[in-house]
Formats: structure tokens, sequence, C-alpha cells
């Protein structure tokens, strides 16, 4: 699978720090869009591709923080990376266990900022690939009967086959057929493949 | 002369000698008669028929036959001092005599010569057989009249002074100028002695130097050599004077050792004698001296020091007042540098980050140049955009320190033609970006061509800034409706008015005035002068400043001022 070419999204309302930014993120080669308040940036479509915030806590209308609250609370949360002007020591610390990629006092070093991005942007690719993956188990796990999903949940509890044919009152052929369909459907290598895909998609031992 | 209250002599008059001349048959009595220092005449039926020496005299006949036989009426002038004929007032007089037996009373009378003179005239009827006879006594009073003339005048002139005096300080109360206070001293005092020229001169505020005060008539070169001069033990009249705090009489300048050190000074201006007293204020301090001088070598008299009592007195009054006034000028307009800054400190986060925010991106930019220029070959274009977005910055950061520069200078008060729309429009720059903190929603309808006020630009930014910090505050811990804060300016009859709206927790209307008592705070972190402040400096520029609760929220603070006389011109 090839990825998108990420995109590094700022939200400033003063014009000529957004020029600034967008001038030094070109300096390494990423793709910038730019927005002058919280309000355009929400009416926008969201990206398909990686992609950072870089946003500025102060802003007529919307806040910084007030964004990353409706982020989280809606839309896919995207990595942010926080810029103010003075710093203020509890909104950072709102900023940061809200899962702010890192919090800039302007004026602030470029490289920080660059770092802070690259940052965000590694995150923001995890969050897309684990969420991938996340999705393609879903459909895999979907693709299962009724039953496969039982003999699924059961197997990856840690029951014995014969266990399982006597709780389900059938054969034990039945139920190595039907673990042989799932260990397929599912394309796991091995049983303990399968434990942490049953982990993955919340399927565990409290089923029952 | 019998029952008549008349003097001794007629008692003796022989009764049994009839038409025998009156008095003559008494030699005793004719010397007496003779003898008296006043005129004495007598006359029957309007002719003199008798008359002393002292008569001949005072009337100037040079002798006794010229004035016998002669009318009465030739010792009179035409009519007399308030306009009546003398015949007519003659003829009252003598009725009046006759009636109650004499008449006293004063006349002008005329001698041979037709001069004229002041006379007390006693007039006697002598009850002479059946004869009408009048005793006339002249006593020449030219000299008392002279005399009460002499004291009316100085009556006169002292009343003068005194009402001089009482303008100067009516001066010094409607608070004109010191100079002009002075100067009408000066005058005043100048006009009470013959020859005197006086001057005023100040003491520095450090106590070391003689500054000018006022000296209309002396040489102006003196003036200006005076100025500046130190005082001391040797140093003239006046340093002198103002140096031992005593009075320094120097009688003769070109010999006194006290004007050694200043004796061509003295030459060149042509005064001899110059005394000096020092002017002291009402705790003993020395404010200045007060000097006269001659152009001749002489010594003072008792009026004098009465007049120099007079003149440091005033002059005292005057500079004590001039001092009060400047310290309180100068304290008002520290408390105004003092409630300015704390407003100042309460934007400080605001400023620091509009300042901030164009110094992040230049120093951004300026990285970003580096980092090319180390790589080598930089696209120009790009380097050229980026160098220009320094500049602007840079511009724009040095625009907000500006803004706030003058509000934070410490200067003296400066009244000058100002456009009220323009004022407002500066500060609403200003607090922009405290609005935008707060999420206040700043509006603004500015008048246009507003009719010009005379006043300070810094002091009524700071009355505005005052007023919409204030609002902004106000609306802090409002849940439920939008934060607005509107700032609106118009003419007001002839002058302007500027109004400021917010939406925050308002007051009672009952409470508007104890908003602008000293002190009254309802913040954490105010002094509560704020508004106390705003209102003397609204007030010192000829306007008034008051609150008002709004009808549905919030409140309304408005101020008015005069038009300035000098009007638009631009």
């Amino acid at each position: 699978m090839t990825e998108k070419p990420p995109v590094v999204i700022i939200v400033d309302d003063d014009a000529s720090f957004r020029s600034f930014l967008v001038r030094l993120i070109g300096t390494v080669g990423l793709k910038t869009i730019q927005f002058s308040s919280a309000e355009e940036f929400l009416a926008s479509a969201p990206p398909d591709c990686p992609a950072c915030l870089v946003l500025d806590v102060q802003m007529p209308g919307l806040s910084g923080l007030d964004l990353q609250r409706q982020l989280a609370d809606g839309r896919r949360a995207l990595p942010i990376v926080f810029m103010t002007g003075h710093g203020d020591i509890p909104m950072t610390v709102e900023a940061m266990k809200a899962g702010a990629v890192g919090f800039l006092p302007k004026p602030f070093r470029n490289q920080d900022l660059i770092d802070a991005v690259k940052e965000g942007l590694n995150r923001d690719r995890e969050a897309r690939t684990k969420l991938a993956e996340e999705n393609d188990l879903r459909k895999r796990y979907d693709s299962l009967t009724a039953r496969e999903r039982e003999v699924f949940a059961l197997v990856t509890a840690g029951s014995l086959n014969k266990q399982i044919a006597h709780q389900l009152g059938t054969s034990e052929r039945t139920i190595k057929a039907h673990r042989a369909q799932v260990v397929l459907k599912m394309q796991a290598d091995s049983v303990a493949d399968l434990v942490r895909m049953a982990d993955k998609l919340g399927i565990g031992v409290g089923q029952h | 002369m019998d029952g008549h209250n008349q003097g001794h002599a007629s008692n003796r008059i022989d009764h049994g000698q009839n038409r025998t001349p009156f008095v003559r048959s008494d030699a005793t009595l004719r010397l007496i008669f003779e003898n008296t220092p006043d005129a004495n005449l007598l006359i029957e039926e309007g002719l003199i028929f008798d008359c002393n020496q002292a008569a001949i005299e005072m009337l100037r006949y040079g002798q006794r036959k010229a004035l016998l036989s002669l009318p009465t009426s030739e010792l009179s002038p035409d009519v007399q001092p308030d306009g009546r004929s003398s015949s007519a007032k003659l003829a009252e007089v003598i009725a009046a005599a006759f009636l109650k037996g004499s008449q006293r009373f004063e006349w002008i009378a005329k001698r041979s010569d037709n001069t004229q003179f002041p006379a007390e005239v006693l007039l006697t009827s002598i009850p002479f057989e059946d004869r009408h006879i009048l005793h006339a006594v002249f006593r020449d009073i030219s000299r008392r009249k002279e005399a009460e003339r002499e004291l009316s005048r100085s009556r006169q002139k002292e009343d003068e002074f005194r009402a001089g005096q009482g303008r100067v300080l009516e001066m010094i109360a409607r608070g004109e100028t010191i100079e002009n206070v002075l100067a009408n001293l000066v005058t005043l005092i100048e006009a009470q002695s013959e020859g005197m020229l006086c001057s005023v001169l100040q003491l520095s505020e450090d106590g070391k130097y003689i500054r000018h005060g006022a000296a209309p008539n002396l040489p102006e070169i003196y003036v200006q050599a005076v100025n500046g001069a130190p005082i001391g033990p040797k140093n003239g009249s006046c340093g002198t004077a103002m140096f031992l705090g005593k009075p320094v009489i120097v009688t003769d300048m070109l010999t006194d050792p006290l004007w050694e050190d200043y004796l061509e000074l003295a030459k060149l201006s042509g005064l001899r004698a110059c005394w000096s007293t020092p002017i002291f204020s009402g705790s003993g301090q020395v404010l200045g001296s007060f000097a006269m001088y001659y152009r001749q070598p002489q010594a003072p008299t008792g009026t004098e020091s009465r007049l120099t009592e007079v003149a440091t007195h005033i002059a005292g009054i005057a500079i004590e007042r001039k001092r009060a006034e400047e310290q309180l000028r100068t304290t008002q307009s520290e408390l105004a540098h003092v409630a300015r800054v704390t407003t100042m400190g309460e934007l400080a986060a605001s400023i620091a980050h509009e300042v901030n925010q164009p110094l992040g991106a230049i120093v951004g930019n300026a990285d970003i140049c580096l980092s090319w220029l180390d790589v080598g070959n930089p696209d120009l274009t790009q380097l050229r955009e980026a160098i220009e977005d320094i500049a602007n910055d840079g511009h724009r950061a040095s625009q907000v320190i500006l803004r706030i520069r003058s509000l934070v200078k410490k200067q003296a008060p400066e009244k000058r033609p100002l456009d009220l729309s323009e004022v407002a429009r500066e500060v609403l720059e200003l607090v922009s970006h405290e609005a935008k903190r707060k999420q206040v929603a700043l509006s603004s309808v500015l008048g246009n061509e507003l009719p010009l006020v005379h006043a300070d630009r810094v002091q009524l930014q700071q009355v505005l800034l005052n007023l919409v910090m204030n609002g902004i505050e106000a609306m802090n811990d409002v849940d439920g409706r939008k934060p607005t804060l509107s700032v609106m300016t118009d003419r007001f009859g002839d002058g302007v008015i500027a109004t400021v709206t917010d939406s925050g927790v308002g007051f009672e209307s009952t409470k508007a005035e104890q908003l602008f008592k000293p002190f009254h705070t309802t913040k954490s972190a105010g002094m509560g002068m704020g508004l106390a402040i705003s209102r003397s400096i609204i007030e010192a520029h000829g306007g008034k400043l008051w609150a008002e609760a709004n009808q549905d929220f919030g409140a309304s603070f408005r101020f008015t001022l005069p038009a300035s006389r000098e009007g638009r011109n631009d």
C-alpha cells in the first residue's frame, strides 16, 4: 500500500505568522494548508492523508484548545502542535493531557517546530496504520458466521476442542472444521495470533 | 446788648450816647478791637463803617479809609463755591444773624486785589439803639483748608493703595500667572513713592539661585544680569538678603562692600540705593526678595518700610501659591502616570503577545534565510520575500511599542487641539488584542469632523483606555450573553461626547456616583483610582464624566468636552 503525501495544517489568525510557518514547513518539503480560524478549518473536508495540525492557542472565536476538544469528540483526532504568544502553564498541561504533540512558546527555534511537526506526522501515520489494520481485521471478523464467531471466542479464551464441542453440543470434528475456517478467514498464523486479534477486536473471555 | 449772648465788650457800650460812634468811646475796647488778629468789621445798612487793622491787612486795602463806606458786597466774589450768588447767600445769613443773634459760616471772601481766600465768618447782630449794626469777624482759614485738602488727598491715596492691594490679591485668587501678579504688585508699590523703582526676585527651588520675578521698570541689562545669579553672603542686596534671610539696606551701591563684585553692573544700571527684604513662606522658608531702588544714595523712611511690608506679604502669598499649584499639578500628573502604568500592566499580557507575534516571525524567517544561505545558491526570489516579511514584521512590532510608549512615558501634560475620534481610534488599536483575548466583540461608531478639543492626548487616551478596560473587566464573569463593547464619539452641544458601553455586570443606578470615589474597586488587582483619576482629568479639561446603568444590562460611561477655541483648521 503506497502512502499518500502528508500535509501540515496551519491554523493561526496572524497572516504574517502563517506565511512564516508555510515557508518554514516548506523548507523540509512538506505540503501545507492554512486557515485563519478554527471555524474555517472545521468547515473544510477532513484530510485523507497523514496530517498534523499547527495551531495558535489564542484566536478570536474558537480557541486552539476548543478546537482540540471538538476534534477529540467528533472527527478523527489529529496530532496537534500548539503555539502560544506567552507561556501559560495550566493551558500547556491541559493541551498536553489532551494529547498535544508539543506546546511551543513564540518565538521558538525553527528546528523545534519541524521536529514537533515530524513527530506529529509519525504519530498520525501510526494511527492511520493502526486504524487501517483495525478496519481490515474487523472486515475479516465480519466475514465469520455466527457459529464461527462462537468458536473464535472460545478458542481465544483457551478452551480445548473437546470442551468447545461439549459446550456447543456438537462433535469435536465439527468444531475442528469451524476452527480451520476461523484461522483461514482471519488469516491467522497461529492460535497466539488469533488471541492478539481477539484482543484488538475487543473480544475476550468476558464475552459470555 | 441786653439778653444777647455777645462778648463782654458789648456790655460796656454806653447806652446814653446817641448817634455817637460805636465803641470809639472806650479806649480800652478800641485797643482790643484794633489788636485782635481776626479781621473785624462793623456794618450798617450794607456799608462798612468801622474796621480794625487786621481787616485792612487781610483784605489788602492799604488804608482804613479805603475800606470805610465800602459796600459789603465788595468783600465777596459774585458766586460762592456752591454756585449760588454771594448776595443772595449773604442776605440769608444776615437775616439769620438778626433773628438768632449771631451766625457762623464759611465764606469765600474777596480782597481788594480781587484775590480770594476761604474765611470763617462770625456775624453778630448788635442792637444799638434802633440801629441794625452787624459785627463781622473774618478769620482766614486758607491753611486749615489746605491741610484738609492734603488730608483728603492722602486718604484717597491710601484708599487707592488698599484697592490696588485688593486687585493684586484678586489676581492671585483668580490664578493669573505669577509674572502678571508680581508685575502688578511692583507697579502698585512704585506708584506710592516718587522716583522709586522696585523688583521682586524669586529663589530657585533648590535655594541656590536668583530667578527673575518682576521688575517692569528696571533697566533690562540689570534684570538679565541678576536672573540666574547665585545667592551668598556678599552678593549684592538681594542675593545677600535671600542668603541671610534678613533685610539688607544698601544706601549707596557704589561704595557698599556687598556690591563690590557687582560694581560694574551697579554703575551700568544707574541705580544707587538698593534696599532688599527677603520674602518668606508661611513656614518661614525664603521664597525670594523684594527690593526698592533709587537713582540717588539714600536710606529708607518709615513709609518705605511699611510699603515693603505690604509688598513682601503679598509677593509671599503669590509665590507660595504658585509653588503649591505647581506641586499639585506635579502630584496629579504623577498619579495619572501611575494609573496609566497600572492599566498598561493589566494590558501587559496582550502587549507581550502583540510584540511576540511579529518577533517570532522575524526570528523564524531570519533563521530560514540563514539556512538557505548556508546551503548556498539560494533562490533569490524566495529570499527576498522572506526578508520583506522580516521588515514588515519589524515595522509592526515597533508600531506596537510606539503606541504604548507615550502612555508609559512620564511627561508633563500638554494641551493641544485634538480630534476625539482620532484618540478613540488609537485606544481601540491598543486594546484590540486584549478584546480578542477576552473574546469581547469590539465595535465603534466614531463621529467625523468633530469639533476639536483642547486637551492632552495622553491623558485623553488614558481616560478612554480606562473606560474600555473597565468595560472588558466587567464582562469577565458574565455567562449567557456575548460580551460586547462599543465606543462612540459624537457632537454634543458646542463640544463633543464619548460613550463607552459594555454588556457586563452593570451597577445599581443609585450607586453611580460611588464608582468615582477614590479606592472604590471591584477588581482584585486594581487600586480603585482609575475612574477617580479619569474624572479629575476630564474636569481639568472643562468636561464632565458620568456613568449610566443600561436599560437591559451593562453600563455606559460618558464624558463631554468643550470645543477648543482654536477650532478646526485642518
